[in-house]
């Protein structure tokens, strides 16, 4: 007998991992914060969100106050030949035609965006997730019907579409709440959702066809059950890589609104709205003061195209770690 | 083949006819008519006409109908008010413009300025610059990855990778800001919209900051499709029988490299064309993206609808042309 109990241990012990055992998304992160680029791309995300959260503290001004003695001053580095204007050190970036501290909106713009790319994705995550999963699992007209809408709305040309929700609510009482926030992420949840159900269709068409789904099937699991623990679990990284390249295109859609002039409705009051601009306005701003003020344009493109590469960057180490093969979808 | 082909073609018009469906909806749902002048009109768009005139002018158009009846008229035709039945949307008729009067959408989009050749039409504006993005992508992109592969792990293959990156993730609208933002602060002279078109050197700055992001995918997807067939057996076999390394890298080497790179290229044209919008809107471009935000400004109902259809239409055929290019050229996608 004792000698069985010593086999026994004998064999657990040659069993039992080398290592501790790790949960699936913390051995996704260790292997993630291996990679340079997404170290990098983290640490730049980590920045731009805490600037957003900080910044009534971080900005030197109010961005909203104005000031007529001191309206169009150029960068604190800048003396102007022409007009014999100096840079106040006060004002890092300069001031705008209206004397607004450059530096304190692009601060307040960087609040604006992050907000509106951490939120609207979320969002657009879920209902693309769900319709994909009901356009795949689900079989006949349902499905059928679901994949006509989404042609549809796949084929129909996005900045076309922004800009013609934007022009419809505008000036209704939705259309004006929060400056016209609540219209641009109505936006951008109607048509975002597009994609990631194609996507997510695509996957979960294949993963119906596996064996453990068969199994599920045969043990009698619902079908509600299937999905919700077999298959949308194997959709997972799918949809975290998505998250990460959605996150920029949210931002860059509203930047790209503003710079049209029908992205938010310029703040002036500073009671009005939690946002005081965002990088779409700021890019409005620049767009008239190109020629005499390029660092208007300058400061928030740069910090548009460091957001850009930082999640970018995430989103390919990302798809590594989790399935390389993945490259041939997103 | 030749079957799925057509329908498939088939399926295309369903899908366009939702696109106009929603479109239609969306552009009515818009505050104000054509004529109205709205606080929200800037006072140069807004119409000088007393009533009466306005009111004919519905009459004439349409406008005064139910909405359903409307749209019927713009897809189907309806009768005009003599009696004789004018064909709509089906035969190909976009409708007439509502604010340049006597000028047809057809001819807003299609038709060049007088004795000019076709090319010089919105259209084939845009098309041109999408053509000319995708020539730049390939014409940089290719050598850029060939030579990033040929000299794998050097400095220089590590300073392609990295643009190449920079290119990807950064979209090229924000590269263009920047592009004119350092442009103007280096003190160039530069001016972002060029009075005239037809100098091939105002070209270049829309053409490579439309064709950038194409440009880096091109340059990785070359770099990493090379890579993987310089150690393909034959290419071994290659150097073994004695080639020289020129006919190895060349015949052997660049040959099959090109295969992923080639199908690239429909979807490829399809971002270009989709891509296009924002960059003509840029540089004030005379093209279709152009046309088309004056023609959400001035309401002008027909040619919302028409630019919108034309764009769906582009990227939907693209698309289409893609799904079965890749058929043809790996049968082991098959295409349903």
């Amino acid at each position: 007998m004792a000698k069985l109990a010593q086999v026994k241990t004998g064999i657990a012990e040659a069993l039992a991992p080398s290592q501790p055992v790790r949960g699936l998304w913390a051995d996704i992160w260790r292997r993630l914060i291996r990679k340079k680029r997404a170290v990098f791309g983290l640490a730049v995300i980590t920045f731009f969100t805490l600037v957003a959260i900080l910044a009534p503290v971080l900005a030197p001004h109010d961005p909203l106050e104005l000031g007529f003695g001191r309206a169009y001053l150029p960068p604190a580095w800048v003396t102007e030949s022409a007009t014999d204007k100096v840079g106040d050190p006060q004002f890092l970036l300069g001031t705008d035609t209206a004397g607004r501290d450059v530096l304190s909106r692009l601060i307040y713009g960087t609040r604006a965006s992050m907000f509106i790319g951490l939120t609207v994705t979320p969002i657009v995550a879920v209902v693309g997730t769900l319709i994909g999963l009901i356009a795949g699992y689900a079989s006949g007209r349902k499905a059928g019907l679901i994949m006509r809408v989404m042609d549809v709305f796949y084929a129909f040309p996005t900045i076309m579409f922004y800009i013609l929700i934007t022009l419809i609510l505008r000036e209704t009482a939705f259309g004006k709440w929060m400056n016209g926030l609540g219209t641009l992420l109505l936006a951008l949840v109607l048509i975002g959702w597009v994609g990631l159900a194609r996507l997510t269709r695509s996957a979960v068409l294949s993963i119906k066809e596996t064996e453990f789904v068969e199994a599920a099937h045969c043990i009698g699991a619902s079908n509600r059950r299937i999905v919700a623990r077999h298959i949308l679990p194997n959709c997972l990284s799918l949809i975290a890589v998505w998250i990460a390249f959605a996150i920029p295109r949210m931002i860059m859609v509203e930047a790209v609104l503003g710079y049209l002039g029908i992205g938010l409705t310029a703040v002036v009051d500073s009671s009005q709205s939690f946002f005081a601009t965002t990088w779409g306005g700021l890019f409005l701003d620049a767009r008239m003061a190109i020629n005499t003020r390029p660092i208007m344009m300058l400061a928030p493109a740069l910090c548009v195209a460091l957001v850009g590469m930082a999640f970018a960057f995430v989103g390919d180490s990302l798809r590594d770690v989790l399935d390389p093969r993945m490259r041939n979808l997103i | 083949m030749v079957l799925l082909l057509v329908r498939r073609l088939l399926w295309t018009i369903p899908i366009l006819f939702g696109v106009i469906v929603v479109a239609f909806l969306m552009v009515h749902a818009i505050p104000g008519g054509p004529w109205d002048n709205r606080p929200a009109t800037p006072a140069m768009f807004s119409v000088q006409a007393d009533s009466a005139t306005l009111r004919t002018l519905e009459r004439r158009l349409g406008l005064d109908k139910p909405l359903w009846r409307q749209f019927i008229r713009y897809v189907l035709g309806d009768l005009d008010e003599n009696g004789q039945f004018v064909c709509g949307l089906i035969c190909g008729d976009l409708g007439p413009s509502y604010r340049q009067r006597g000028n047809t959408a057809q001819n807003m989009l299609f038709g060049a300025p007088e004795g000019k050749p076709f090319w010089q039409s919105a259209f084939f504006y845009s098309i041109r610059l999408a053509l000319l993005a995708l020539f730049f992508a390939l014409v940089v992109g290719i050598p850029a990855g060939v030579t990033a592969a040929l000299k794998q792990d050097t400095w220089i293959d590590h300073g392609i990778t990295f643009i190449a990156a920079l290119g990807i993730s950064i979209p090229n609208f924000v590269i263009g800001l920047l592009l004119i933002a350092t442009l103007v602060a280096a003190g160039v002279g530069f001016s972002v919209v060029p009075r005239s078109w037809s100098d091939p050197a105002v070209w270049i700055i829309p053409v490579v900051v439309l064709g950038l992001g194409t440009m880096a995918t091109t340059t990785r997807l070359t770099r990493a499709s090379m890579l993987e067939v310089m150690r393909a057996d034959y290419v071994r076999t290659a150097r073994a029988k004695g080639l020289a390394e020129k006919t190895v890298v060349s015949a052997h080497i660049f040959r099959n490299a090109l295969i992923p790179v080639v199908t690239l290229l429909g979807p490829a044209l399809a971002e270009l064309i989709a891509g296009s919008f924002v960059i003509e809107m840029m540089f004030g471009f005379p093209g279709m993206g152009r046309l088309y935000t004056d023609s959400v400004v001035w309401k002008d109902y027909p040619l919302i609808l028409s630019a919108t259809l034309l764009y769906a239409m582009l990227v939907t055929l693209v698309n289409l042309g893609v799904d079965f290019t890749y058929g043809l050229l790996d049968p082991r996608i098959r295409v349903k």
